[in-house]
């Protein structure tokens, strides 16, 4: 039973894809979710998926939301500060 | 002595990692009067699990294993329990399930069918890892932040902590580790870490009782 996804504001997609083009994470630095992608993703591979807003793009586009909205109400900084 | 069950299937590099890792809970000094019975590799079957959980009757059972919303998997992703299928084979038990989005559908209908508490994931587990430690994955520092903090659930179920206070402890284990890659003086690239590690830490609830314990 599959949920229905929501399509991205494009302008809000092209800042998910550009903070995660732009941060430089290391290369020998992967992420997997699950078993979604079959083996680790490489930084690049993380925004083709935002790109096609596939499965995968879809969790990802919605941990950059979560992690963004943690900085706006103030979590990362009231984690520092603990 | 209470029972505890754990799989640790080792079919992917994810589940490598996850098998490796949890190692570590089995092997911790300070757990006593915990009988493990440990399903690893092939032997985290439907059929051993079934079999275990029937007649072995452990009180506290650790998954570990892929999973989506209505069902945790075993080796070469097996289903083990399945919503509406077989969920009441975890009655009267505290489920600590490291398995993607299984809280979300099923851990709500296990506690419904009796499971004393379900600890789980709402959502995908994701895990960072450093490609140049695969073979070793307990030497991986990146892994180590999102596994370690998944450990210390375990591993204060095991030493007797509530579902409620194992996964407060989890919680502040994310916490440290968010502080550590979202800092100024963190490597470039790491606050994508850091928001893996606040989704995973967000998504990580307890269903049931709260307070259930061994």
């Amino acid at each position: 039973m599959e949920e229905k996804k929501e399509k991205i504001d494009p302008e809000l997609k092209e800042i998910i894809i550009y903070r995660i083009l732009s941060s430089k994470l290391p290369e020998n630095i992967k992420m997997s979710i699950g078993d979604m992608s079959g083996r680790p993703m490489s930084i690049t591979e993380i925004a083709e998926h935002v790109e096609a807003e596939d499965d995968i793009g879809q969790i990802v586009i919605e941990m950059e939301l979560n992690y963004l909205r943690a900085l706006k109400e103030g979590i990362i900084p009231k984690i520092q500060n603990a | 002595m209470h029972k505890c069950l754990i799989t640790r299937p080792n079919h992917d590099k994810v589940t490598s990692y996850l098998h490796s890792w949890s190692k570590e809970i089995i092997d911790n000094k300070d757990i006593n009067e915990i009988q493990f019975l440990d399903l690893e590799g092939y032997n985290a079957s439907s059929e051993k699990v079934e079999s275990y959980l029937r007649k072995q009757n452990p009180r506290i059972v650790l998954f570990n294993g892929h999973g989506n919303n209505f069902e945790i998997c075993g080796f070469k992703d097996e289903t083990l329990i399945k919503a509406d299928k077989n969920e009441e084979l975890l009655k009267e038990k505290i489920v600590y399930a490291l398995s993607c989005s299984s809280a979300k559908i099923l851990g709500i209908k296990a506690v419904e069918k009796g499971t004393e508490a379900f600890i789980g994931y709402n959502n995908p587990f994701i895990l960072c890892s450093d490609s140049e430690r695969e073979t070793t994955p307990l030497k991986d520092n990146i892994a180590a932040s999102f596994l370690k903090p998944s450990n210390k659930l375990s591993i204060s179920l095991l030493k007797g902590n509530s579902a409620k206070e194992a996964s407060d402890k989890s919680k502040e284990e994310f916490k440290k580790e968010i502080m550590k890659y979202s800092s100024s003086s963190a490597f470039e690239g790491a606050d994508r870490i850091a928001a893996a590690l606040v989704w995973n830490m967000v998504n990580q609830v307890v269903i049931g009782n709260q307070d259930a314990r061994i």
